[in-house]
């Protein structure tokens, strides 16, 4: 279906011979084109063709391309603009930004890296395409909201994989939203009739799990006065959700392993087989693989269920969707508590783009529940968010399955392994790692970036703090931990070393030298390292303007350097 | 150098050599109108006209690898960004124009053939 599929976009070009080299660019992407050499003409075309992509020259002989740009953020027109200028003014491209622009071009712009930004744009439409049902407001169940590419990849995996019966393992953080992917698989698989039947293995005592599963026959146990239909009768034909799988006993994970294998069952108290057609669904805020070391889960049971794996992003991976989550929120609860609120103000939305959110998507949700209760106005302003829901940087449990502890352990093709490793030369290398905290300590946090892995490791990450300069002594060496090769991923084996030879370097000094060479690698394209690093754009933006105004970095083409190379 | 054929000619084959008649033909008409323009501007001292076509005809000047044209067409954009007036800018915008219209003619006569890779 999407490979039929044409993208429309607009080109807005004053010069005509511009124009139709940028058209015939993007008509190799099979897209279909139009081109407009005025603002006037831009609009028209807008209305009738409705684009989905605009490519728009800023500097037009009618109208600025700045006020095209404010009319489709006004009317919230769905349309991805990708700004062109040659004004190579950063405040320009953080303007643009903040208009909604999607990415920004500074001319003269080779016709390679035209074709890279819209075949980039034009496979984030398709996704769209795919994503758009689990958008609240389409009468889609589930309530999915989200724009990141993290949550899109989950609403890629969902799409290709609901109509199929085979086992789904939802891996996760506490409130990240499995129970609503379970429910949503289950809405999506229209060939399945029977209904939807959660267990949380964390909630009912041990004693009556095998009961609450498979029912009982009356007799079997004290207190059980009648014949029970357990959860497996019960979804027969439809679905049946095991949420905290990892809380079930391993007496009863050898029979749900059996159960598994055969689909047949016999209720405690009885010897009677039965058998279901039950599609099975589970999932877990633990890491299973630390469990099945632990000896609490069954590595047979695992691979078992492990047939689709769906992981569910934290909220502090998936950007700006925390804002559009939370404005769902604010108007749900508005909308229930008789409230009058109809927005956040920029220093609430920014406030709650900088938490970490260790609850998640249940913890923002609770907490625009109590600021709606508390409070009254129109705007929602950051003096009103319940400042004792905001705090904690780590996950409540410790052993929680975060991404790159699970990725690294399953080989999961969400992320590429995080990995932290030193030489004999004292050199830190640091690869695919995000830089937090103190200058020496790395946090092991992967980036969420889709990129398949060609194995499944078991890599490590390492509190460096023992190798610090004031903590080593003149006649000891660093220790030097095994040396693991670098993930094989999709991107080559390209490494990003930082000199510490000669004492730490500032934190801001090492995120300035990552910055520039993620841009480097991405070659300069601001918007698609924005989008590794887990930024907004305009953060980056304002970060690369600040040291071009400082003269502590210079562009050359679509380079930057740092000024004293 | 008028044209630098090696830029000229990657752009061409990146979008089809096949596409280079319409292409040639295009610019220049867009060129001739671009020199009347300029030529009005001059005569009439419209710095706003001026600035616009001299800023757009960088960006086209370098994709079609018109290298001199480019040259001029920066040094006057920079003037232009200055605020330096159209009259003390006469003989350069003069110049540049001369070189627009050399830059035309020499991409008028080129034809698909010229522009294959080898």
């Amino acid at each position: 279906m999407l490979e039929n599929y044409k993208v429309r976009i607009l080109i807005v070009e004053d010069s005509k011979s511009l124009g139709m080299v940028y058209a015939a660019v993007a008509r190799q992407l099979d897209a279909a084109v139009r081109v407009a050499e005025t603002g006037v003409r831009a609009m028209e075309i807008i209305n009738e063709f409705q684009p989905e992509i605009i490519l728009l020259d800023l500097w037009l002989p009618d109208v600025k391309g700045m006020d095209i740009l404010r009319y489709i953020q006004k009317q919230e027109l769905k349309i991805v603009t990708i700004v062109m200028t040659a004004n190579g003014s950063v405040d320009y491209a953080v303007e643009s930004m903040r208009l909604g622009a999607y990415d920004f071009l500074e001319k003269p712009i080779s016709t390679d890296r035209l074709r890279t930004t819209l075949n980039n744009t034009i496979e984030k439409i398709k996704l769209s395409a795919l994503a758009e049902p689990f958008i609240p407001g389409n009468s889609i169940p589930g309530g999915f909201i989200g724009e990141s590419p993290a949550i899109k990849a989950v609403f890629d995996r969902i799409s290709r994989v609901r109509y199929s019966n085979a086992s789904v393992f939802i891996t996760g953080e506490s409130g990240t939203g499995k129970d609503v992917t379970a429910n949503v698989l289950h809405e999506m698989n229209t060939s399945r009739k029977g209904p939807f039947v959660a267990i949380n293995c964390a909630a009912i005592p041990r004693e009556l799990m095998e009961s609450e599963i498979f029912g009982h026959v009356k007799g079997a146990f004290t207190g059980a006065t009648q014949d029970h239909q357990g959860a497996v009768s019960q979804a027969d034909g439809g679905t049946l959700f095991l949420d905290e799988l990892c809380e079930m006993s391993i007496d009863l994970q050898s029979k749900l392993l059996r159960f598994l294998q055969s689909s047949v069952f016999h209720k405690v108290g009885s010897l009677k087989d039965e058998k279901v057609d039950v599609r099975i669904i589970c999932a877990t805020n633990r890491n299973p693989m630390e469990e099945i070391k632990k000896g609490r889960f069954r590595e047979d049971l695992f691979y078992r269920l492990y047939v689709i794996h769906i992981h569910l992003p934290p909220l502090r991976q998936r950007g700006f969707d925390v804002v559009l989550i939370a404005r769902y929120f604010l108007k749900k609860y508005s909308d229930e508590e008789k409230k009058g609120f109809i927005g956040f103000s920029k220093d609430a939305e920014a406030y709650l783009m900088s938490r970490p959110w260790p609850g998640n998507v249940r913890q923002l949700q609770n907490m625009v529940h109590q600021a709606v209760v508390l409070n009254t106005g129109e705007v929602m302003t950051r003096d009103m968010l319940p400042r004792d829901m905001m705090q904690g940087d780590a996950p409540a449990n410790e052993n929680a399955v975060t991404s790159d502890t699970f990725m690294r352990n399953t080989g999961s093709i969400y992320s590429t392994p995080a990995r932290f490793f030193r030489s004999a030369g004292g050199f830190g290398i640091i690869d695919g790692y995000r830089i937090s905290g103190a200058p020496d300590i790395v946090s092991a946090e992967s980036r969420n970036d889709g990129h398949s892995v060609q194995e499944a490791d078991t890599g490590f990450s390492q509190d460096i703090s023992d190798n610090r300069p004031e903590n080593r002594s003149a006649a000891s060496s660093p220790k030097i931990p095994e040396v693991l090769p670098p993930p094989t991923t999709s991107r080559g084996t390209d490494s990003f070393s930082v000199d510490i030879s000669g004492g730490a370097l500032p934190l801001d000094e090492v995120e300035k030298l990552y910055i520039l060479e993620i841009l480097r690698r991405n070659s300069g394209s601001v918007s698609r390292t924005a989008e590794e690093l887990g930024l907004v754009p305009s953060t980056l933006y304002r970060k690369i303007s600040r040291w071009q105004k400082s003269g502590e970095i210079v562009k050359t083409g679509e380079v930057y350097f740092k000024s004293t190379d | 150098m008028i044209i630098d054929m090696t830029i000229l000619r990657a752009m061409v084959n990146d979008v089809g050599t096949e596409m280079f008649p319409g292409i040639r033909d295009v610019y220049v008409q867009e060129s001739t109108e671009t020199i009347e323009r300029l030529q009005k501007s001059l005569a009439s001292g419209d710095f706003e006209t001026l600035a616009r076509d001299i800023h757009t005809q960088k960006s086209v000047l370098e994709t079609y690898g018109a290298a001199d044209a480019l040259e001029q067409a920066l040094s006057l954009d920079k003037k232009c960004k200055s605020g330096v007036a159209v009259g003390d800018m006469d003989a350069e915008i003069r110049k540049f124009i001369s070189t627009l219209a050399e830059t035309r003619d020499a991409v008028s006569r080129l034809t698909a053939e010229d522009l294959k890779e080898f």
